[in-house]
């Protein structure tokens, strides 16, 4: 007998993603505060205080909690390998992640060098226990699929991007001279966005397009080795540090090269697929996807750094998670349920459809709040007044409303669950 | 005798559902043999509770999963 997966009693709690996906949301909420008050300031430059404060609100505040959220439930489904003490693994880096965002992020606000050393720490904290434990898992799936190998890629690109940012944080704070800044800001970024985001976010597209599109398969090329060749470049392009300047382009214009290829090759499988509803979750991967594709482009050509900041940050690194965030979470709550009616053995009742926990209605009026910020944050990077403001309001109704969402499925989850209970 | 189900053109979570439907109307004798895409974890968890065992194996791209009651032999081949 196969004895693989988990027992439900082992399964990760469903509160955990939701606690990581609502935190998610509110940092959401504080970028878009941040931007509606101040968003004239933010495009006065890539280095401005405020532009780093909002970098690490959608980043460590955004992004870290919703991959977070999503790798504690999506590695037992896809590599059938729970993270290990998943309840109080979960509790120590929520609470690090929301406790040092938020210090770092005021430290960046204040220019007080003693937050962001704070910050610095407990983020370096949260993370060191995330990956020792994600690594862990990863090392004990009995699955020997690629999936599993590229998720260690991406989660491996955390380190250094987290020791190459707690360097720029003791160069800020005073505690350590950094030698060529800009080269070091831009291994960091490489590192953090093309390394762990993309390497992390791609894997999990290669997993649920397929999956929940019914579409076919990505091709082996893609799947098995487009990824592992991106962290490989980034390796490259650290060692390029020590070798002529051009190396360092080269590298990055394979990188980019990469992830133009491979953003291709998603909307052709999306377009390829047998369940033909466009659904919201497909609208934000499609606009995640052509954020992607026009940032290489822009990038390539010389384009502004406030634009590129724009595309991957509000068009890639906002948008794809919200995507996967509105698949994911009708699913889990789904086979919680259906977990709990087998054990209760509550036959005569019925589990409702994943379409009853994120209504398709609300999800797409969230869809289209967030496309017009967008489509305003791009304009604001070339004309900061007057579009910059109108874009941070936008996005903060856009981000509500997601907070709202989630919330809503939550509730939704919870009657039914109480139910069952009875 | 052996059921046979494919799910492999269904979107989640109706494989999952398929598969429960068709374990409700086995018999102790029978066996369920699913045709699916990809491993399919989180339905152990839900066999495990309903007192059935299962044998996953590959076969080309499709993972083909038996499952029969607890307790009772299994499949040929699958001991």
């Amino acid at each position: 007998m196969d004895t693989a997966g988990l027992s439900l009693d082992q399964a990760p709690p469903i509160t955990i993603p939701f606690k990581y996906f609502l935190t998610a949301a509110l940092f959401s909420i504080a970028v878009g505060l941040l931007f509606t008050l101040h968003g004239g300031d933010v495009m006065s430059s890539r280095w401005s205080p405020l532009a780093l404060g909002i970098t690490h609100l959608i980043t460590v505040g955004f992004l870290a909690q919703v991959m977070t959220g999503a790798m504690m439930q999506l590695l037992p489904v896809l590599a059938g390998s729970p993270i290990p003490k998943v309840v109080v693994v979960s509790w120590v880096v929520h609470l690090s992640l929301l406790v040092g965002t938020a210090l770092l992020v005021f430290g960046f606000l204040s220019s007080r060098e003693l937050l962001l050393i704070a910050g610095g720490i407990t983020l370096s904290a949260a993370f060191l226990i995330l990956l020792m434990s994600t690594g862990m898992a990863l090392l004990r799936s009995k699955s020997h699929r690629h999936t599993v190998r590229t998720l260690g890629f991406g989660w491996t690109a955390l380190a250094p991007t987290v020791i190459l940012g707690g360097y720029l944080v003791a160069g800020l704070a005073g505690l350590t001279q950094v030698a060529e800044m800009q080269k070091i800001v831009t291994l960091h970024l490489s590192w953090g966005l093309l390394g762990w985001t993309g390497i992390v976010l791609f894997t999990t597209i290669f997993e649920l397009v397929p999956m929940f599109y019914v579409a076919p398969g990505f091709p082996v090329l893609i799947k098995h080795w487009s990824l592992p060749s991106v962290f490989l470049l980034l390796v490259i392009l650290t060692l390029s540090n020590f070798m002529p300047g051009a190396f360092l382009k080269a590298s990055l214009v394979l990188i980019a090269m990469t992830f133009f290829v491979i953003g291709c090759y998603v909307l052709s499988i999306v377009y390829r697929r047998k369940r033909l509803i466009v659904d919201t979750t497909l609208l934000f991967i499609w606009t995640g996807v052509g954020s992607l594709l026009l940032a290489v482009v822009v990038w390539l050509s010389g384009g502004n750094d406030l634009l590129l900041g724009g595309l991957l940050l509000g068009g890639v690194c906002l948008t794809i998670p919200i995507g996967i965030i509105y698949k994911v979470i009708p699913f889990l709550c789904w086979f919680h349920l259906q977990g709990l009616l087998i054990r209760r053995e509550k036959f005569d009742h019925t589990v409702p459809s994943m379409k009853c926990f994120i209504k398709e209605k609300e999800a797409k009026r969230q869809y289209m709040l967030h496309l017009i910020a967008l489509c305003l944050l791009l304009m604001a990077s070339q004309l900061p007044n007057p579009f910059a403001m109108p874009a941070g309001a936008v996005f903060l109704f856009s981000s509500l409303y997601l907070f709202k969402n989630i919330l809503y499925a939550y509730i939704v989850f919870h009657n039914e669950r109480r139910i069952l209970n009875s | 005798m052996e059921h046979r189900l494919d799910v492999r053109v269904l979107e989640p979570p109706v494989p999952l559902e398929r598969i429960l439907e068709a374990l409700e109307d086995l018999s102790e004798q029978d066996c369920l043999r699913v045709r699916h895409s990809r491993e399919p974890y989180p339905l152990y968890s839900l066999l495990r509770e309903m007192n059935f065992s299962w044998n996953t194996r590959w076969s080309n791209s499709d993972c083909i999963i038996h499952i029969w009651h607890t307790g009772h032999p299994p499949p040929e081949g699958m001991s």
